[in-house]
């Protein structure tokens, strides 16, 4: 028995020569085979757990449309926006340094890669961060009396007067929401939205920014520096 | 994975092409933990990861014909798995098509891996196995890690640590059975 299942182990490895398989074929319908095949196979599964880096991934692209589709408890305004594609993207390094964020992401990518746990960690935090950028999204056709609205004159933005939160300099528009959860971000992330980016920017005391509209990152870098936020 | 397991791999295929069950088998029994945690992943209900690598081997088994081998089979059959599952969420005629599958396949003796000690959902299972595997004697964890973690062949592991073919494969073998004893002693709730 220990013979056939050394090669049992061979050949879940696929290192046995063909006459051997042949072999092995013959006896996988005697008792025990395939329970020990099956046992080699989860036990595989279980040291490795490779299986999640798939869904793990940092710059993956990921179309709205599916992501939707896995999240149908998502209101139905969401749908509104079911045509965006978003795209993850990884802030620059440098730009994160300009404005004084650490490299936090990349050290968490950097470990996601030699680490299940970390792998894991890493999905859960993005999948609340695009739960969250899906109901900014949503929020930005809607008007709310308490939107927060700072003053950007002094970087060339006038709030629409009609809508809390609108922001343009006649060449860009964007949306701004504040929410008073960190989201798992250490630092600032963003993604592009169709012909729009997504920027969200972890504030201290545990806040995010999210700006939404057709910003460049140097504007969206330059919207942030000049908010003072108590 | 490496070379060598995709050769063994286009064997047991070649085999699945000319309809032998008994390789299928072994591809199945091989792959499905795989492919149950990809689904898993993606459709976050067992129930459905279940139905769906039942569906993806019905595929595999109906397809097969047209895997080529310019990637590896699981790349091949992961594509498939993912396909199933977009189309499981999407699809409310997901019920009639489980109905649906060819009768040479519906005969098969589909592989449950229902040991609650063997659970690939348990983080913390899978931490205490990582855990007894840096235990188990240098000889042992070595070459078997060289293979779990690192996809080395066994040509590749005897090079590494210096020793004849036939010495990894019991060493890996050894490494497993200890690691399954343990699993059985140690974590099963009987």
């Amino acid at each position: 028995m220990t013979d056939i299942n050394e090669k049992l182990s061979a050949l879940f490895d696929g290192e046995l020569a063909p006459s051997e398989i042949d072999e092995i074929l013959l006896h996988i319908n005697s008792d025990g085979i395939q329970d020990k095949l099956k046992d080699y196979a989860q036990l595989s599964a279980l040291v490795t757990n490779n299986e999640k880096e798939i869904f793990t991934n940092n710059v993956i692209p990921l179309k709205f449309t599916d992501f939707l589709k896995y999240r149908p408890f998502l209101s139905n305004g969401m749908s509104a926006a079911a045509a965006v594609i978003l795209t993850v993207f990884l802030i620059n390094p440098s730009d994160s340094d300009r404005l004084g964020f650490n490299s936090e992401v990349q050290s968490q990518i950097q470990a996601a890669i030699n680490s299940d746990e970390a792998k894991n960690n890493i999905l859960r935090i993005e999948e609340g961060l695009l739960e969250h950028m899906l109901n900014v999204l949503d929020q930005s056709n809607v008007e709310k009396k308490n939107q927060y609205s700072p003053n950007l004159t002094n970087v060339g933005f006038q709030n629409s007067s009609n809508r809390p939160g609108h922001y343009t300099n006649g060449r860009e528009n964007f949306y701004m929401h504040i929410a008073d959860k960190d989201l798992g971000l250490k630092n600032v992330r963003y993604w592009k939205s169709g012909k729009n980016m997504v920027y969200l920017y972890p504030l201290p005391g545990g806040k995010v920014i999210t700006l939404y509209g057709n910003l460049s990152l140097e504007e969206a870098n330059k919207i942030i520096s000049s908010i003072q936020i108590r | 994975m490496n070379n060598k397991n995709n050769n063994e791999d286009f064997y047991l295929i070649d085999k699945v092409k000319e309809r032998n069950q008994d390789a299928f088998k072994v591809l199945m029994i091989k792959y499905q933990p795989r492919v149950y945690s990809a689904l898993l992943g993606y459709v976050k209900s067992k129930e459905d990861a279940e139905d769906l690598t039942q569906q993806v081997f019905v595929r595999v088994w109906d397809k097969i014909d047209s895997f080529r081998g310019d990637s590896a089979f699981f790349t091949w059959v992961y594509r498939i798995a993912i396909n199933i599952a977009k189309n499981h969420v999407t699809s409310a005629t997901f019920k009639k098509d489980k109905l649906n599958i060819s009768d040479d396949v519906i005969n098969f003796d589909y592989p449950h891996f229902s040991s609650p000690e063997l659970s690939i959902e348990s983080s913390e299972t899978s931490l205490t196995i990582k855990n007894f595997i840096s235990t188990l004697p240098e000889i042992l964890k070595t070459p078997f890690i060289l293979r779990e973690y690192e996809g080395k062949s066994y040509e590749e592991i005897a090079n590494i640590i210096d020793c004849p073919l036939g010495t990894v494969r019991s060493r890996i073998f050894r490494a497993r059975e200890a690691t399954l004893s343990f699993i059985k002693e140690e974590l099963t709730n009987d």
